[in-house]
């Protein structure tokens, strides 16, 4: 048997299996919800399980400092090796960037990467959305929606959703399954509040680089200028929410296409998107750093009416 | 309303993929053909490329979460 004829038979009975799975395997609780469940409360503070996922992804980061800084060597070996070599990958793309920011930035930068790293890789390990416990329905997935009878129509609050019969969940009737780990990526509040702070970083170094002139950027009298300044203000404003909603669409996304799929194909089908989905998580992690970078870089240079492009092209031939 | 919520769901995304899917296509094929140029100067492409492919594929993010927030009741 030739190899090509080898290839065709392969992949022709790896698409039959996963076929035939579909018949006789079930995936159980095709678990999606947009905003993170209700774990349990402590003295009327709810901790979802996004806020649960995010102190694991703590502790597992400030055990690995420790680990690897215990025991410090000139020569590297072992997981101080590894963790030199993502680093220094991670730091020389960065200078790369802003050369002149790099040193001010880097704890900042270097630690939204490896937060968002690890949690968006904690949200694909086995078992990550899918073990929990089972709580009433009304509970889980009351949501903010129009009031549409009664004395307050009209008003926002907070109603219980429609009951959905799920005929392949593993919780008893009126109850729905809240898994206890969820990557903190795929919750708004968090994502939010890192694009703020990214945010407010950048606006922070724009006025002390450039002192009161800074704001001459957005505001200012010079003819056709002035409206592009007023342009760039708003595109500022853009800036958080656009990182926010960068990082919550792809990695909520990519829960819901693994979640879908295994309902639909158990077997094969899911094993490239979960990849592709590894490549993802690890991306979004270095755009979110890359960015923050890059805008900092675009707040601190004085210029007038450039392109950001020519800010790009200076930090990289300093470097 | 079902009918109507799905219909817009699926418009959302679909509609919100047509550009940002150019644009990719644009960003990348450009940045392959300055890499092919100019070989030494790879890894700057690549940093620039993928800010540029954040930029662009943020368009069509926008247009997942509203579908999202349509298809799964968070806004009706």
């Amino acid at each position: 048997m030739s190899g090509r004829v080898r290839t065709i038979v392969i992949v022709i009975v790896l698409l039959a299996v996963a076929v035939v799975s579909r018949f006789f395997l079930y995936s159980g609780d095709p678990h999606v919800e947009v905003a993170a469940e209700k774990l349990f409360s402590i003295g009327g503070f709810h901790v979802t399980n996004a806020l649960f996922t995010a102190l694991i992804v703590d502790v597992i980061l400030v055990v690995l400092a420790l680990l690897v800084t215990r025991n410090m060597q000139l020569v590297p070996r072992g997981v101080q090796n590894v963790v030199e070599i993502v680093l220094e990958a991670l730091y020389n793309l960065l200078r790369n960037i802003s050369p002149k920011f790099i040193d001010r930035s880097w704890p900042l930068v270097a630690t939204i990467f490896l937060f968002v790293l690890i949690s968006n890789w904690l949200g694909l390990m086995p078992g990550g959305s899918s073990i929990g416990l089972c709580h009433a329905s009304e509970e889980v997935s009351a949501r903010l929606a129009v009031v549409s009878e009664g004395p307050q129509t009209g008003s926002i609050q907070l109603l219980p959703a429609a009951a959905k019969a799920n005929p392949y969940s593993s919780c008893p009737a009126d109850t729905t399954l809240v898994p206890w780990l969820r990557p903190p990526s795929t919750d708004l509040n968090f994502t939010f509040a890192l694009g703020l702070l990214s945010f407010v970083f950048f606006q922070y170094w724009g006025f002390r680089t450039l002192g009161i002139g800074y704001l001459s950027k957005f505001f200012n009298l010079k003819g056709i200028m002035s409206f592009v300044g007023i342009i760039e203000f708003i595109s500022e404003l853009i800036k958080p929410i656009a990182l926010a909603l960068r990082l919550f669409g792809n990695i909520f996304a990519g829960e819901v296409l693994i979640a879908v799929l295994t309902f639909m194909v158990p077997l094969m089908l899911p094993i490239p998107i979960y990849g592709f989905e590894v490549f993802v998580g690890f991306i979004q992690a270095l755009v979110f750093a890359l960015l923050t970078m890059a805008f900092l870089s675009i707040a601190t240079s004085p210029h007038e009416g450039d392109h950001h492009g020519d800010d790009h092209g200076k930090g990289a031939k300093a470097h | 309303m079902e009918g109507l919520n799905l219909i817009a769901t699926a418009l959302a995304i679909g509609l919100a993929t047509f550009g940002p899917g150019i644009g990719i296509g644009i960003i990348v094929g450009n940045a392959l053909q300055a890499m092919s140029r100019n070989p030494e100067m790879e890894n700057t492409v690549v940093n620039y490329m993928f800010i540029g492919i954040a930029f662009t594929e943020a368009l069509a993010i926008f247009g997942l979460v509203i579908a999202f927030m349509i298809g799964f009741g968070v806004i009706q």
